[in-house]
C-alpha cells in the first residue's frame, strides 16, 4: 500500500514544480533576437576566431547589430555569406573561394640545413635562435605553429614542412596570422599554377640553400602568352586574374617550384 | 666577514668547482687572428653604419662604423690592415648581421690616440663622451651601452656603483683572471664610473669561490677612499644585475624597472677596465679576455680581439678534443648556443665552452610533478611552473599579470627541474612574443 502513497506523492510533486517552472518560463523569459538565432545557425559554427569576434556567437551578434560584415565568416564562405545577407536584407558580392597555401617545398633533403636544432619546438622559438635551422631564412622551419592554431585539421607538417590539405581548409586564415616567417599565403582556388616559393634572396644564396628555391631565371616570364607571371625582387609572382592554368610556366621551370594543384 | 646573498638560486657543477678549474691558473695569453670579421650590430640598440668600404686601409682602433640612434655606439678596427669585404652572415641573432671582414697585416699599428688624463682629474663631463666614443658595452654579457647606463635621467640619483666581479656563470675565469692580473685599472675604472654619476661609494663585488681575486682587489682599492671589496656567497645567479644590488645594498629593483631605479649601477669588470683604458690612454674597446674551454685539447684564456672567429680561438687551445656537439657563447646556464663555429666573437663574449655530444643532448621533457623546488630557485620571486603551465596553453596575457617579463632567463629553474622542463626557453619564447606585440601596438 505505501507504494501507491510514494507514487501519488511524487505525481503531484512533479505536477506542482510544473506548473511554476511553466509559469517562470513566461514570467521571466529573456528576449532572444531571432535574427541572430538564425545567423548564428547559418556560421560555420568552428569557432575558429577568424572573423575577430570572441566564437561564433559574438560574431553572430556583431552581425545582427550591423557591426561585422556579412561576409565575415570566411570558413562559412559564400553559402554562409548569402544566408546571412538575406537574413540581413542586403546584398553582398560574390566573394572569390580562396584557399591557403604553404609557399615552400623545402622538404628534407630539398632545403639545406645549417644546424640541429634541438630547442623548444615551435617555429618562432627556432627562428628566434640564429634565424632558424634552415639555410634558406625564407624556408618554412615545419615545426608546426599553423598547426596547432588550424581549427579544421587541414595542416600537417610532412617530412619537415606544412602541407595543406585544400579539402579541408576553409582560408580563415589563422594560420596566415601565425606563421612567423609569412610564407602562407591565402590564393584563389581558381589559379590552380603557383610559385611555391618565397626566397627573396638572389639566385646564388638561394641555389646554395635550396634545390627547388626560386632562382629569378625569368623563363616563366618568357613562356607566358597572357602576361600573368613576372618575376618581382627576385622571385616569380602569378597574377591569378591574367593566369589560365595552361601551365606553360611549369614544363620550363629550372627548379620546378611552380607547382600545380589538383 | 659578511658574506652578501639574496634568496633563491642554484648551485651548478658544484663537485666540479663550476668547471672553473680547467682555466683559473692559466694567465692570459694574446692571440690574434689572420682575418677578423667585426659585426656592427654587437652591442643592444641600432646597428651601426658602416664607414669603411673593401679595399680600405685601416688602423688600429680606427672607427670603422658610425653609431647610430640615440645608444648607438660606434666600432673600431680591432686589427691594422686592409678591410676585405663588408658583407652580411647568419650570427646568433634572427636576422643576418652585416660584418666588416679585416686582414690583417701583423703590424699592428696605432691609430691616433688622445688620452684625457688621469680618471681622478679629468674633467667630469667629458667622461660619459669618451666612454661612448671608445665603443662601450657591458662585457658581461648583455653588451648594452655603458655611456647609455651612466647618463642619468634628472630626477634620479646615483649613490653606489657596483663593479661586478661575481662571476658567477659555470667554466668562465675570464673576469677573473682580469681581476689578477690588472686590478688597478679596474679600480680606475670604477674611480671613473662614480664621478660621472656623482656616486659617493664604490663596490667590487666578487664570489667568495675567488679568494686570490679578492686579494688582488683589496690591495688594489686600499687607500682609495669610498672603494671597498664586497665578498659574495658563491652562488648562481649572484652575478645577477638585480640579485647583485640586493645582495650588496639590500635594495629590490622594481618590477620593470632598471638598477637607476634602486639608485645603483652595475658594471662588469671588464667593462670597468675598458673605461679605465678609453679615459687614461685613449684606446676604444677593441679587444676582450674570452675563457676558451670545455672540449678544447688546452683550455685557456686569452686575449681576443673583438672579430676573431671562434674555430681560430678554439686552434688556439689546441682544436676540439672531441667532435663537438654544441659550442656556447657564456657559460653553461645563460650562454647561447651558436650556428656555427665560424662566427666571430663579440664585445659581449666572455667565453667559449664546447661541448660535447653526449653533453649537449637535452633530456626529454617530463610532466611537472608539483614539486615546487622552481619557486624555491627562481632568483625574482616567480612561479615558473605556473607560468610555463600558461605558455604552452598560449595565456600570454595571463603569463604577463604573473611578470612574466620580469624574468632575467638566469636559468635556474630549468637546472633545478627533476623532470627537466624546458622552462627558461619557453619564458624567452613567451618574453620575445610580448615584446613583439609591444612593438606591434607603438
Amino acid at each position: 500500500m505505501s507504494i501507491v502513497y510514494a507514487i501519488l506523492v511524487m505525481c503531484i510533486l512533479g505536477a506542482v514544480f510544473g506548473v511554476a517552472l511553466s509559469f517562470a518560463d513566461k514570467k521571466f523569459a529573456v528576449p532572444v533576437d531571432e535574427k541572430v538565432q538564425r545567423i548564428r545557425e547559418n556560421v560555420s559554427g568552428a569557432n575558429c576566431g577568424a572573423c575577430g569576434y570572441p566564437g561564433c556567437d559574438g560574431f553572430a551578434e556583431a552581425v545582427a547589430k550591423g557591426e561585422a560584415p556579412v561576409n565575415g565568416c570566411t570558413p562559412g564562405g559564400e553559402k554562409s555569406a548569402k544566408a546571412l545577407a538575406e537574413i540581413m536584407g542586403v546584398s553582398v558580392e560574390a566573394c572569390a573561394l580562396e584557399v591557403a597555401r604553404v609557399r615552400c617545398l623545402g622538404e628534407k633533403g630539398v632545403a639545406k640545413e645549417r644546424f640541429t636544432y634541438s630547442g623548444i619546438q615551435t617555429c618562432r622559438a627556432a627562428m628566434a635562435f640564429a634565424g632558424g635551422p634552415k639555410e634558406c631564412q625564407y624556408a618554412c622551419l615545419g615545426l608546426g605553429d599553423c598547426e596547432r592554431v588550424c581549427a579544421f585539421d587541414a595542416i600537417k607538417m610532412v617530412n619537415g614542412i606544412a602541407k595543406i590539405d585544400p579539402e579541408k581548409c576553409t582560408a580563415c586564415g589563422m594560420c596566415v596570422k601565425e606563421c612567423p616567417r609569412s610564407i602562407i599565403a591565402l590564393l584563389p582556388v581558381s589559379s590552380k599554377v603557383t610559385v611555391l616559393c618565397s626566397s627573396l634572396n638572389n639566385a646564388k644564396t638561394t641555389k646554395l640553400s635550396c634545390s627547388r628555391g626560386c632562382i629569378g631565371c625569368k623563363r616563366c616570364e618568357k613562356a607566358c602568352e597572357f602576361d600573368a607571371i613576372h618575376v618581382v625582387n627576385g622571385l616569380a609572382k602569378i597574377d591569378p586574374s591574367k593566369c589560365t592554368n595552361c601551365k606553360a610556366c611549369v614544363e620550363v621551370c629550372p627548379v620546378n617550384c611552380i607547382v600545380v594543384e589538383e | 666577514m659578511k658574506l652578501f646573498t639574496f634568496r633563491g638560486g642554484v648551485h651548478p657543477l658544484k663537485e666540479k668547482q663550476a668547471g672553473k678549474t680547467a682555466t683559473c691558473a692559466k694567465p692570459v695569453r694574446e692571440f690574434t687572428a689572420q682575418v677578423v670579421y667585426i659585426p656592427v650590430d654587437m652591442h643592444i640598440g641600432a646597428p651601426s653604419a658602416p664607414c669603411v668600404k673593401k679595399g680600405d686601409t685601416v688602423l688600429m682602433g680606427q672607427k670603422i662604423a658610425d653609431a647610430v640612434g640615440g645608444i648607438g655606439i660606434p666600432v673600431h678596427a680591432s686589427v691594422s690592415g686592409v678591410v676585405k669585404e663588408v658583407g652580411t652572415m647568419q650570427m646568433l641573432r634572427s636576422m643576418a648581421s652585416q660584418y666588416i671582414a679585416i686582414e690583417n697585416d701583423g703590424k699592428d699599428e696605432w691609430t691616433e690616440l688622445k688620452p684625457l688624463g688621469s680618471v681622478e682629474t679629468v674633467p667630469q663631463e667629458l667622461i660619459v663622451p669618451a666612454i661612448k666614443e671608445a665603443g662601450i658595452c657591458g662585457m658581461g654579457g648583455a653588451c648594452f651601452p655603458t655611456h647609455a647606463k651612466l647618463n642619468i635621467p634628472e630626477g634620479k640619483f646615483i649613490d653606489t656603483v657596483i663593479v661586478n666581479g661575481a662571476e658567477c656563470e659555470t667554466y668562465l675565469t675570464a673576469d677573473h683572471r682580469l681581476m689578477l692580473e690588472e686590478p688597478e685599472k679596474v679600480v680606475k675604472g670604477l674611480i671613473a664610473a662614480m664621478r660621472a654619476v656623482n656616486a659617493k661609494r664604490g663596490v667590487i663585488a666578487i664570489e667568495n669561490n675567488k679568494l686570490d681575486a679578492i686579494a688582488s682587489m683589496q690591495k688594489a682599492a686600499s687607500g682609495k677612499a669610498n672603494i671597498e671589496v664586497a665578498v659574495l656567497k658563491t652562488k648562481y645567479p649572484q652575478g645577477g644585475e638585480k640579485q647583485l644590488i640586493d645582495a650588496v645594498l639590500g635594495r629590490q629593483v622594481p618590477s620593470g624597472g632598471l638598477p637607476m631605479d634602486a639608485n645603483a649601477v652595475v658594471i662588469n669588470v671588464g667593462t670597468s677596465k675598458a673605461v679605465c683604458e678609453a679615459i687614461e690612454e685613449g684606446k676604444p674597446l677593441i679587444s676582450r679576455i674570452t675563457t676558451v674551454t670545455g672540449a678544447v685539447k688546452e683550455p685557456d684564456n686569452l686575449l681576443l680581439r673583438i672579430g676573431t672567429p671562434v674555430i681560430d680561438a678554439v686552434n688556439a687551445c689546441g682544436g676540439y678534443a672531441e667532435t663537438p656537439g654544441k659550442i656556447l657563447f657564456g657559460g653553461t646556464m645563460t650562454g647561447n648556443a651558436i650556428p656555427s663555429d665560424n662566427v666571430p666573437v663579440t664585445k659581449a663574449n666572455n667565453g667559449i665552452v664546447v661541448l660535447t655530444e653526449k653533453e649537449a643532448i637535452i633530456p626529454k621533457e617530463d610532466p611537472c610533478i608539483r614539486c615546487g623546488r622552481c619557486v624555491d630557485v627562481c632568483p625574482i620571486y616567480l612561479k615558473p611552473n605556473e607560468l610555463k603551465v600558461k605558455l604552452v596553453l598560449g595565456r600570454l596575457e595571463e603569463a604577463q599579470k604573473k611578470h612574466l617579463e620580469d624574468c632575467i632567463l638566469c636559468g635556474a629553474c630549468s637546472y633545478i627541474c627533476p623532470a627537466r622542463r624546458l622552462l627558461t626557453p619557453a619564458f624567452k619564447e613567451g618574453k620575445d612574443k610580448l615584446a613583439m606585440m609591444r612593438r606591434k601596438k607603438a
